[in-house]
């Protein structure tokens, strides 16, 4: 319970930093590591689903206006379209070894290589939809796939040092 | 209504994500420029592609209340021929009353006698007592000497004189023509002439008195020279008196074609003319 407690902190946490500094650290104007998404990636299954969408929205939405990166509103919509897609991921991705009720599942627990199985993959899907939705059909499709690519390669392997450096205790 | 309720409830998060999505893109068209205008684009081909569609299939159902329309529509077009047509005859035969008609150019009409030259007066006089009238078109243009001039009104003139590009013609309104006209309701034909003074009456001799005319009449050309065809408009009479010592009308007429206001006109080339000269000549040299 106390770990539902402590999510607006994360929330506020990782979007300081998004903003005042992994925003910062843009590699060929291309590849931009969005580490706040690590926060829904991670948002603990006890939330509802319903209650999750809202999250996303919101925290998506601050994002957008925090950063200005990309137009208001694409954030929140990939936010979103995130949380919805893991509800279907989750089931996809993470055998049922791991949890029996979707409230069992602690992402925390998996092991390091189905937890990337499970985060890599949301990760792409999120870029994706961002970059798409924020060209709007202006940028060709090639670049959507390599902005969407970039950020996912570099959001993936900062959020794994941040994995490795902060979450321990994990099952091996 | 509680089905609905429980609907909604088990689709919440479906309708949940929906909306905020929606909204997501409400943001997204309504703040930021750029995607208002691809929006706006995109929204708006689409619209009118459907639209499209929707005539074209709307425009195939249609088909049987156009080709109705059409039916009737062709139905009511032909009976206004027939009307016309009818009309048209009824005016063939009062024809000599009908300038218009007879300005059809000689293409439409190919039996006519007459061909008509088309040409613009470049020079007019009226205030002498010998008018004479200038006209762009000449020798080359198929203009003779002694060819009728008539604008749409009536007679006009006759051509004196032909350069390659110009022809002077004698106008109405100069003492030495004469025109041979008739009464058209009564077929009698006298002497037209114009003595000087108003440009608007000339003189009509030599209708005898017992011919029943009145005010009003038409006068029209006689056909009996090869320069006018029969029937054109010359004015009609204005007053008339007997003169019982000669027998004859003194008739003055209110021409119809106004010299001054004329503009456009026409060359009357009559197509038998060498032949009606011939004939004439062989006749005289047994006078």
């Amino acid at each position: 319970m106390s770990r539902l407690l402590l999510q607006p902190i994360y929330a506020v946490l990782y979007l300081t930093l998004q903003a005042a500094l992994f925003g910062q650290m843009v590699v060929f104007g291309v590849a931009i590591p969005q580490l706040y998404l690590m926060f829904l990636i991670m948002l603990p299954l006890q939330i509802s689903l319903g209650f999750s969408l809202l999250i996303a929205f919101f925290y998506g939405l601050s994002y957008d206006l925090l950063t200005q990166t990309a137009a208001t509103g694409v954030g929140s919509f990939a936010a979103v379209f995130l949380i919805a897609f893991r509800e279907l991921w989750i089931q996809i991705s993470i055998p049922k070894i791991y949890y029996n009720t979707r409230q069992d599942l602690e992402l925390q627990q998996l092991p390091m290589n189905q937890f990337l199985i499970y985060m890599i993959p949301l990760l792409f899907f999120h870029q994706l939809t961002y970059y798409w939705v924020d060209s709007f059909g202006m940028e060709g499709f090639g670049m959507v796939i390599l902005k969407s690519f970039a950020g996912t390669v570099y959001t993936g392997i900062l959020s794994l040092i941040l994995l490795v450096l902060f979450y321990t205790g994990r099952k091996s | 209504m509680e089905r609905v309720f429980d609907l909604i409830l088990r689709f919440r998060n479906l309708i949940l994500f929906l909306l905020l999505q929606g909204i997501s893109l409400y943001l997204i068209i309504q703040i930021n420029t750029r995607h208002n205008i691809v929006f706006g684009e995109l929204a708006q081909n689409l619209t009118s592609s459907f639209q499209e569609s929707r005539g074209r299939v709307f425009a195939y159902f249609n088909l049987i209340d156009e080709n109705d329309k059409l039916l009737y529509q062709i139905k009511e077009i032909r009976q206004e021929y027939l009307k016309v047509r009818d009309e048209l005859s009824l005016y063939k035969n009062q024809l000599p009353l009908r300038l218009e008609y007879r300005l059809i150019p000689d293409s439409l009409l190919p039996s006519e006698e007459f061909k008509f030259i088309p040409a613009q007066v470049v020079n007019n006089s009226l205030d002498k007592s010998y008018n004479f009238l200038t006209i762009n078109k000449g020798y080359l243009n198929g203009v003779r000497k002694g060819m009728g001039v008539i604008s749409e009104e009536g007679v006009l003139g006759q051509v004196v004189s032909v350069t390659d590009n110009y022809a002077m013609a004698m106008s109405i309104l100069n003492k030495n023509f004469k025109l041979s006209a008739k009464i058209y309701q009564e077929n009698f034909f006298g002497s037209l002439s114009w003595s000087g003074g108003s440009p608007e009456y000339a003189d009509l001799e030599y209708i005898p008195l017992h011919v029943n005319i009145k005010e009003g009449d038409t006068i029209v050309t006689s056909g009996f020279s090869s320069i006018f065809p029969e029937g054109f408009r010359v004015g009609i009479i204005e007053e008339f008196e007997e003169k019982s010592e000669d027998g004859f009308y003194k008739i003055r007429v209110k021409l119809n074609s106004r010299p001054g206001n004329a503009y456009h006109v026409y060359v009357l080339s009559n197509m038998h003319r060498a032949e009606i000269d011939s004939l004439e000549k062989r006749i005289s040299t047994y006078q």
